[in-house]
């Protein structure tokens, strides 16, 4: 009897080491790759994993002299798998730094995760704003923005057109809250009246109640992306809800991959980004181009933010000659790219980049639905047009802060 | 409310009930029957759905999609109950985690199959439009829902009163020994009725597929839906399905509007009720 | 307790104590996952297998327990201990309630009750974002200091869970071989005659739930630490699932099943996540194997061949789930 035991035992100790992945190998950059391959914003994380792709491939599949290795993984838009699969990233496959993630709530657990472990990472398009600003760690950089870098110029420029009452409709979760945040800021103390702010949880697809009930306004605003937004939009018309008034968006919502099946009610269609599908520069050109005869359609902004993060790790290897971790960390804090495709990067003092935003509006170019530029505002930090210390001293995004009614107190001081 | 708004939100909920009742008549049918949930019904839906909008997609003819979205939930329906419930006949609780391994299988095939992208059905530019009711104009296609739903009940209420597959299927409801041992071939009935539920799935996930995107949690979000639907309605009951589609379809449209953040829970307290005052459900028998 | 298993379990546990000699930090990581489950799977072993009650609410009480140990300390600031203490509490309310719903029926019909309370309140956290987030899920939770050792290691980690593991199954072994356990087997095999007896069913049977949630409470509490984030993916029906698979493959008797069953499908998903990302279907698969022609799971497989060859057989749990 006690030989079954010992089978137990030996067994159990066994599959320890079979469980652990490949060994170490010689000189080569292992690059963890992470974002949302399924679910409401799988086409955000494919595009971004193109990009990265394809800045690896324009390398020659080298950072300096050493290969790239490239592992990728889903989240799922998960935090909690995200977790496990970072550990696992850093712990089975010694990754040396990490490019992603893609979604908001997947960026905010991942912060926490950075800052135990210490690996590096280069977050591609997470944009909730305390990523680098009240949970900045000295590990983490951003290749993207944070959710209200655009928004400020937004708030204005809508605010200046007249529109002064807002009905909004949003995901429920923090990205969005920030990105409305940013918009009320600057919406209320140029002349803005109100935004009524309507939340809905995740992965709705149904908007048919709540368009039912839709208040009036000047303007409506769809605040997400993915799937939910692709609904709201054709619903939006389905149940001829829309009334004639404008549509803005949240940044991502007009995300040129959600074009075709939006139609023709996004034509004319308002958002702000710091990246926009049809710049006029030749740096961008250059990108495009090869992007669509790579990947047979035009990049979105999570590709080309995909490629200039993982062109960051590529170029902070080459300036330190090497993978040294502190060293990388320090390379990657001091980036300053003046020719990235959207327009000049350079991080600030928080890790997060100083650059283009532009207001974009949806025009048909050639019978294809694109964002183009209409204004162009340079050198916005994650602050906009407020100083960092001011900034922070105020309360982090939530539903109800900044509060929708331009009325109230908040918005007196400044 | 303006009375546009309430009739807007009373056809919303009508639809949705009419989609609820498509999947829980046969998931009730089958549970009266055979004492087994099938809880692969959701992932019928699924299969159903992906299979049809990929029809529709590469031959833009809705009936076939619709076609062949009954085929594929039929033919895996008829297999797993033909080959694999067969085989654990009488013990419950084993038939119940056999459907929860298939709809496993089935859920996760489905994802590697056609990507974690979620999908819906593009519904043809001809049947688009809004239909003028006077006081409101509806999406045509949403009632269209609505009157294949109303077809399904009544192709159900005829089948049962008036045929003899239908008295057989009652009387193997109510009393399965006995209709045995009156020479009902209760095996038989057991893979008709399995097959029905499944074709009403999959036709079910094909419609649905226009206002629902077909992603990686439908599956369980159908399921648990026609789980509350039917023990609201009560199981074995296809009255029962359709009055606790009706309330179940009501109680989410006017949550959706008023409270959309609650709107998932709000769901569960119909159910709550029901089952602190009527545990059988509002058609069911008393427990045995 | 007879001396066969004294000394398997003295083996096991030797072997699983000097795992954090052994393996790396990837294994470790996976081990202590694997403990913590455990926990879980043994509650929803301890229902199905004595009580004869198939219950798809485990992972909830786990998950109810980790939210209400991540709000504590995340948005009130508790200390560990009492954010713990009270979690468990919070849980053994709703295994009450959820208890009092559910106990008078049985069978599918209890199965099915478990699945919508369970949804229930997924939908519950997925909603109330201000309490929960949402789909954000809490982060940074803290991890709490035992008497000097800090739980963000995982080697200080491995020997609390460990040890908190041990005490949890043998008080789980040491109650059900006493009166308490022959009343609940009394009751899963013939309740019309214990009723007849004159003992008390719905106390009795409320009774085990309320012990097994506390169990699958202490699962969800440690999990909670280590992984210091929690999602309503915690509450999902996909993770209840994973547990019922564990028992199945594992079978329902209460130490080796748990064990067994959690061993295996954490290896397995550890393993084939290098190279396929559809391991859900490989549970489905093996899930459907282990019913058609493992009916009592594993370990009772590997039991009854040792029996066989010493002439001995047993009673099966497929007869006693038949029930």
């Amino acid at each position: 009897m006690l030989r079954k035991s010992w089978i137990w035992a030996a067994s159990l100790i066994a599959i320890a080491p079979a469980a652990s992945g490949q060994p170490k190998a010689q000189e080569e950059l292992r690059v963890g790759v992470i974002a949302n391959l399924s679910g409401v914003f799988a086409s955000s994380g494919t595009t971004m994993v193109n990009g990265v792709r394809m800045a690896v491939d324009e390398a020659g599949g080298k950072a300096g002299a050493m290969p790239i290795k490239l592992f990728i993984v889903d989240d799922e838009g998960n935090p909690e798998l995200a977790i496990t699969r970072l550990k696992a990233m850093d712990t089975r496959d010694k990754v040396d730094v990490i490019v992603g993630p893609v979604s908001g709530n997947i960026g905010m657990a991942a912060v926490d995760w950075a800052k135990d472990s210490g690996v590096p990472v280069v977050v591609a398009y997470s944009a909730p704003e305390d990523i680098t600003m009240r949970k900045a760690v000295h590990n983490v950089v951003r290749a993207g923005w944070s959710g209200a870098q655009p928004m400020f110029a937004f708030g204005e420029y809508v605010a200046k057109k007249g529109m002064k009452k807002i009905v909004m409709v949003g995901q429920d979760y923090v990205f969005p809250h920030n990105q409305i945040g940013g918009f009320l800021k600057t919406f209320c103390r140029n002349g803005g009246e109100e935004v009524i702010k309507i939340w809905h949880p995740l992965n709705t697809t149904d908007f048919s109640s709540m368009l039912a009930v839709l208040p009036a306004s000047d303007a409506i605003m769809y605040n997400g992306a993915g799937t939910d937004a692709v609904a709201f939009a054709k619903q939006l018309e389905e149940f001829g809800a829309r009334r004639g008034r404008p549509l803005l968006g949240g940044s991502n919502f007009f995300a040129v991959g959600s074009l075709p099946a939006m139609g023709k009610t996004a034509i004319g269609g308002l958002s702000a980004l710091q990246y926009s599908d049809a710049l006029d520069t030749p740096q961008f050109k250059a990108f495009r181009d090869s992007y669509v005869k790579k990947y047979n359609e035009p990049p979105m902004a999570t590709s080309e933010h995909g490629y200039v993060a993982m062109k960051m790790v590529i170029n902070a290897v080459e300036k330190t000659g090497g993978k040294d971790r502190a060293k990388l960390i320090e390379a990657l804090r001091k980036t300053d790219m003046p020719n990235a495709p959207r327009g000049p990067v350079k991080l600030d003092d928080y890790g997060n980049p100083i650059q283009n935003i532009y207001i974009n509006e949806v025009k048909s170019v050639d019978g294809k639905l694109l964002n183009v530029a209409i204004a162009k505002i340079e050198n916005v930090s994650q602050f906009g047009p407020y100083d960092a210390k001011t900034y922070l001293a105020d309360p982090p995004d939530s539903r109800d802060f900044p509060p929708g009614k331009c009325s109230d107190p908040y918005y007196k001081k400044k | 409310m303006t009375l546009a708004s309430f009739a807007f939100l009373s056809l919303n909920g009508l639809t949705l009930a009419a989609l609820l009742f498509i999947m829980a008549s046969g998931l009730t049918l089958a549970f009266g029957l055979m004492r087994v949930v099938n809880l692969a019904h959701g992932a019928f839906f699924m299969l159903g759905g992906y299979v049809g909008v990929a029809v529709v997609d590469r031959t833009g003819s809705l009936l076939a999609g619709l076609g062949a979205g009954m085929a594929a939930g039929l033919i895996p329906g008829v297999a797993m109950e033909r080959l694999l419930l067969a085989r654990v006949r009488g013990i419950e609780l084993s038939e119940a985690l056999l459907t929860i391994a298939i709809g496993m299988i089935i859920a996760d095939g489905l994802l590697g199959v056609f990507g974690g992208y979620p999908k819906s059905l593009a519904v043809p530019e001809s049947l688009r439009g809004r239909v003028d009711l006077g006081f409101v104009q509806y999406p045509g296609f949403r009632l269209g829902i609505l009157l294949l739903a109303v077809a399904v009940g009544a192709g159900l209420g005829a089948l049962l009163t008036w045929t003899r597959l239908g008295a057989a299927i009652r009387a193997g409801v109510d009393d399965r020994e006995t209709a045995q041992s009156q020479g009902i071939n209760v095996g038989a009935l057991f893979g008709i009725v399995f097959a029905l539920a499944s074709v009403l799935a999959g036709a079910a996930g094909v419609v649905g597929a226009s206002y629902l995107a077909l992603a990686q949690d439908t599956g369980v979000r159908v399921l648990m839906l026609s789980l509350v639907v039917i023990i609201i309605g009560g199981l074995g009951s296809v009255t029962g399905a359709a009055a606790g589609a009706v309330i179940t379809g009501f109680v989410t449209s006017f949550a959706n509007a008023f409270i959309p953040q609650f709107a998932l829970f709000i769901l569960f307290a119909p159910l709550a009720m029901v089952l602190a005052v009527r545990p059988q459900g509002l058609f069911g028998r008393a427990a045995a | 307790m007879n001396d066969n298993r004294a000394r398997t379990m003295l083996v096991v546990g030797a072997a699983a104590l000097m795992l954090p000699l052994v393996a790396d930090d990837y294994v470790l990581v996976l081990a202590l996952r694997a403990l913590m489950y455990s926990l879980i799977v043994m509650s929803f072993s301890l229902l199905a297998g004595e009580l004869g009650l198939v219950s798809l609410l485990q992972s909830t009480f786990a998950g109810v327990a980790g939210y209400g140990l991540a709000i504590l300390s995340t948005s009130y600031g508790w200390s560990a201990l009492p954010a713990a203490a009270a979690s468990l509490l919070l849980t053994l309310a709703t295994a009450a309630v959820f208890g009092l719903v559910s106990l008078k029926t049985s069978g599918v019909g209890f199965m099915m009750l478990t699945i919508a309370l369970g949804q229930m309140v997924w939908a519950l956290a997925f909603q109330w974002i201000d309490l929960t987030r949402g789909m954000d899920g809490i982060v940074s939770i803290p991890a709490p200091e035992f008497a000097g050792l800090n739980l963000r290691d995982p080697r200080a980690m491995y020997f609390v869970t460990a040890a908190i593991v041990v005490v949890c199954f043998a008080s789980a072994h040491v109650l059900m071989e006493s009166r308490f356990g022959l009343l609940i087997r009394g009751i899963r095999d013939n309740a019309p005659r214990m009723r007849a007896l004159g003992h008390p069913i719905l106390r009795a049977r409320l009774a085990a739930f309320l012990i097994a949630s506390f169990y699958a409470a202490v699962g969800g509490i440690l999990l909670t630490w280590e992984t210091r984030v929690i999602t309503p993916v915690a509450l999902d029906l996909s993770r209840a699932v994973w547990v019922l698979t564990a028992a199945v493959i594992g079978g329902t008797t209460l130490l080796g099943g748990s064990v067994v069953g959690v061993v295996i499908m954490v290896t397995l998903e550890a393993v084939l996540s290098q190279y396929t990302d559809r391991h859900i279907l490989v549970f489905g698969l093996i899930l459907a194997f282990a019913i058609l022609l493992l009916p009592n799971g594993v370990s009772a497989f590997v039991s009854d061949l040792w029996a066989k060859r010493r002439g001995r057989s047993r009673e099966t749990s497929a007869v006693k789930l038949a029930r």
